[in-house]
């Protein structure tokens, strides 16, 4: 009976079945990892995601260290990789995750495929830092080109309180039913990209901003933000039966968000719809940009749109919102309550090229 | 004497009594290894483990030069390489990752009895998980436990980060604490707590911290952005009961410089969480699912130059709910004069949700940071789903951002306190920049002296969209 009762309770323990608080489940460290910043921990960690799957599920923990890999890794059904302290993490001033221990943290430097598939149902990653450090200073005025962070290719996969710094490309959502929810991401190129979502995908506490000007303590904006204002995205969504996204705030990127095309034609339709609130777009040259939507179009509340004033300067504010002709079907778009300011070219809500655009209590500097 | 001269002596001394041409005694040799280990290790940290060679009668010994094998119990542990000891003891790097009772062994490669165990490790279950209780915290709710909480949390620290850990107990407190970078204070179980009917400075219903201190905040998260504190209740024991006038003014329970709190409880607090990076950090700052009962300010916010997200407030009546007593109490009388659940300063880019007060002079004052240095001394963002129950103002404006984007509400529902309500939502002259607020949707109910929502005396208040009993 008493020895029931402790394999039980040892049981509860390593199953993860306590608060986020902690994260227990299968430590890297029990499978070699060092977690030294210079060692190839590759090998280590898919050791001990060999095991945790082997053993039905369950998650494979990272301790506050910094685990220096080469590969890449396919998370597969029941496995979540965690870090030992709850996220998520932020680089403020001065700390650069390559040198520096602040928190769980992998560094990436495979530029073939994606760094970590989520491949089965409810796995998932949770609670870490991923740092690129061969990735080109700030100073340069082009970034390194390397395949997305994280794929989620499966339902019930979820990306939960992690911080990225010096991606290309962070997340590619390839699936519906996934949860992402407070990240803070630091890439150059596509924050989230969401595609072949045939049920709903939540985004809650999205922040994109420069980390790489605060990991390098270096002040804004720096060459590689010019870069940054003709190129990044915060959110590419083609085709997501379902978007729910709240609280995203972004900084400094050329687009806050891109409504389009899937470009796989085997789609019908090819192009989403969904809702979201509380979402700020500060420093961008467009808010939102929107190609296609399906019926019955995005909606969205509290809608802060703010365009880049010079520095970086290159390029102004062109549209709070700018629909566009070309996609697959008109696109459809309501902003109810919000407010858009410093100086768009083209007026805060040009005109649609195509579709219908729907503007209703906005407040601001450039009301048209 | 001289030196030199005294050594020459002993050795032609010793050479005299062995008779072989002055050389020493060598010492005994080793019979055995002693293994010295801490009792405790958290899972999957690195620890020290020294290794001394011993002779017969259990005394250090130098005369060793044989090759240590090491091997242990946990099946997983990351062992050193075979090694010499080099002198008497040498110390080297162990790390555990099987929970539980564990032990090492050291062992001579040609010499098998020539070996050691350790006495037993009690290694935790949760990889970089530092519980108090190793160090000496006794939680008994008398005891001051300052001091082991602090060792915990610096053994946290020089392990390079991890989570300092509190059991459901009540956790007896003089002094403060800084957490730094990689460290986040957490409870056992998931917060957050409630309260009703139960003190917690006498009933341990949840890893709960009681404060004493009345000089400083009680914890200060400082660094880039990775130190946190979860799933805690906060207690003030010696705060004054309901039936006082006044409360006893203490600092904030949690300067938030940097990182994230969540799923937290305080009862009886008079400031709880200020959000302030003014010390060099600018990071984005998270707060969500705390329950908050503190008689004059909730949250504080200022120097928040990035986006803050607060998710999930509840500012309520705790110190009723702890003494069971009937609201209002006459404390309650004072939190309707002077209570405030957030105040905000300087924000580029508050997210504010699921907000919910009762019984407060006002729900949110939006006003400029005292600090004028700042080039925008005051904040904009959006905010959803308020429910502002009980109060005199709903949300007060001195100044929104300057640079034109304000402040922005969906589904602001405001009910005034009884007899005492002045305005929903009031718009104030004499900030830096005239505040520009939007109320789209919500609702008004009670009886308003100033109208739910007056004309501004500065900046422009658009609302739309608002249903309630006393629409204007």
């Amino acid at each position: 009976m008493k020895t029931t009762l402790v394999i039980v309770l040892f049981w509860t323990l390593c199953a993860g079945t306590v608060a986020r608080a902690v994260c227990a489940g299968t430590s890297v460290a029990a499978y070699g990892a060092k977690g030294d910043g210079a060692s190839d921990d590759t090998a280590a960690i898919q050791n001990a995601i060999n095991a945790a799957s082997a053993a039905g599920g369950g998650s494979v923990v990272f301790n506050v260290a910094r685990y220096y890999t080469i590969g890449t890794f396919v998370v597969p059904t029941g496995v979540v990789l965690c870090g030992a302290i709850e996220g998520p993490f932020d680089v403020a001033a001065n700390a650069n995750p390559a040198t520096t221990v602040i928190a769980p943290t992998l560094l990436v430097t495979n530029t073939s495929s994606p760094f970590i598939t989520l491949q089965g149902l409810g796995a998932g990653v949770t609670d870490l830092l991923f740092h690129y450090p061969s990735q080109v200073s700030v100073t340069a005025s082009t970034p390194k080109v390397y395949p997305y962070t994280i794929v989620a290719a499966s339902p019930g996969t979820k990306v939960m309180r992690c911080l990225v710094i010096n991606a290309y490309d962070f997340l590619d959502i390839e699936s519906g039913r996934v949860l992402v929810q407070d990240i803070q991401i630091g890439a150059y190129h596509y924050g989230v990209n969401v595609d072949h979502a045939y049920d709903h995908v939540t985004l809650r506490n999205q922040g994109d901003g420069p980390f790489w000007d605060f990991a390098q303590n270096l002040p804004y904006p720096q060459p590689i933000d010019n870069w940054v204002a003709s190129n990044g995205i915060a959110l590419v969504v083609n085709r997501a039966d379902g978007l729910e996204i709240h609280d995203f705030g972004t900084f400094s990127l050329y687009a806050g968000m891109l409504l389009t095309d899937s470009p796989d034609t085997t789609q019908n339709p090819r192009c989403g719809y969904g809702t979201g609130t509380d979402i700020h777009f500060d420093g961008t040259v467009y808010g939102i940009i929107a190609t296609a939507s399906n019926t019955p179009g995005y909606e969205f509340t509290n809608l802060l749109a703010g365009g880049a004033a010079p520095p970086p300067g290159t390029l102004h504010g062109q549209a709070a919102v700018q629909l566009q002709a070309g996609g697959s079907m008109a696109p459809d778009l309501l902003i109810n309550g919000g407010s858009e300011y410093n100086g768009w070219v083209l007026g805060a809500f040009p005109t649609p090229a195509a579709g219908h655009l729907t503007v209703v209590n906005v407040i601001g500097y450039d009301i048209p | 004497m001289n030196k030199s001269l005294m050594f020459l002596l002993l050795a032609l001394d010793l050479g005299l009594l062995n008779g072989c041409g002055g050389s020493a005694t060598p010492p005994p040799p080793a019979t055995h290894l002693s293994l010295s280990v801490p009792a405790n290790a958290p899972n999957s940290v690195s620890l020290s483990v020294m290794v001394t060679a011993l002779d017969a009668s259990n005394q250090p010994t130098t005369n060793y030069s044989g090759i240590v094998h090491f091997t242990r119990s946990d099946p997983r542990a990351q062992l050193p390489a075979d090694s010499t000891l080099a002198s008497a003891t040498r110390t080297f790097p162990v790390t555990l990752t099987t929970a539980g009772s564990q032990t090492i062994t050291a062992t001579d490669k040609a010499v098998a009895s020539i070996s050691g165990t350790s006495s037993q490790i009690n290694v935790g279950a949760f990889a970089d998980a530092f519980p108090v209780e190793w160090y000496g915290a006794k939680g008994d709710g008398v005891t001051d436990d300052t001091a082991a909480i602090q060792s915990a949390i610096n053994a946290a620290v020089a392990a390079g980060g991890g989570s300092v850990l509190f059991k459901v107990a009540r956790y007896f407190t003089t002094g403060t604490f800084l957490v730094p970078d990689g460290v986040v204070l957490c409870g056992t179980v998931e917060g957050p707590f409630d309260v009703q009917g139960v003190d917690p400075a006498a009933t341990a219903i949840a890893p709960t911290l009681l404060v004493t201190n009345t000089a400083s905040p009680f914890l200060s998260l400082r660094g880039n952005g990775s130190a946190g504190v979860t799933d805690l209740l906060f207690h003030y024991p010696n705060q004054v009961k309901t039936s006082a006038s006044v409360p006893n003014i203490y600092p904030y329970t949690i300067l938030l410089e940097s990182g994230k709190v969540a799923r937290l409880t305080v009862t009886n607090a008079y400031n709880f969480v200020d959000v302030d990076n003014n010390n060099g950090s600018d990071g984005s700052e998270l707060a969500e699912d705390l329950y908050i009962g503190a008689f004059n300010i909730g949250v504080h916010v200022d120097h928040a130059f990035n986006g803050l997200t607060l998710h999930n407030l509840h500012n309520g009546v705790f110190w009723d709910e702890v003494e069971g007593a009937s609201y209002p109490t006459a404390v309650d009388k004072w939190v309707l004069n002077n209570g405030t659940a957030l105040v905000v300063g300087r924000v580029d880019g508050l997210r504010l949700h699921d907000f919910s007060v009762f019984s407060r002079f006002a729900g949110i004052l939006f006003t400029d940071s005292p600090d004028t240095s700042l080039d925008q001394r005051s904040g904009g963002g959006a905010s959803s789903d308020i429910d502002l129950e009980t109060v005199q103002y709903g949300v007060i404006v001195t100044a929104s951002t300057g640079y034109g984007y304000g402040y922005e509400f969906t589904n602001l529902q405001v009910s005034a306190a009884p007899g005492l309500g002045l305005a929903a939502v009031q718009l104030r002259s004499g900030g830096s920049s005239p505040p520009e607020v939007l109320v789209n949707g919500g609702s008004v109910r009670g009886t308003w002296a100033l109208g739910a929502f007056p004309t501004p005396q500065a900046g422009n208040l658009t609302h739309v969209n608002i249903i309630g009993s006393d629409l204007p």
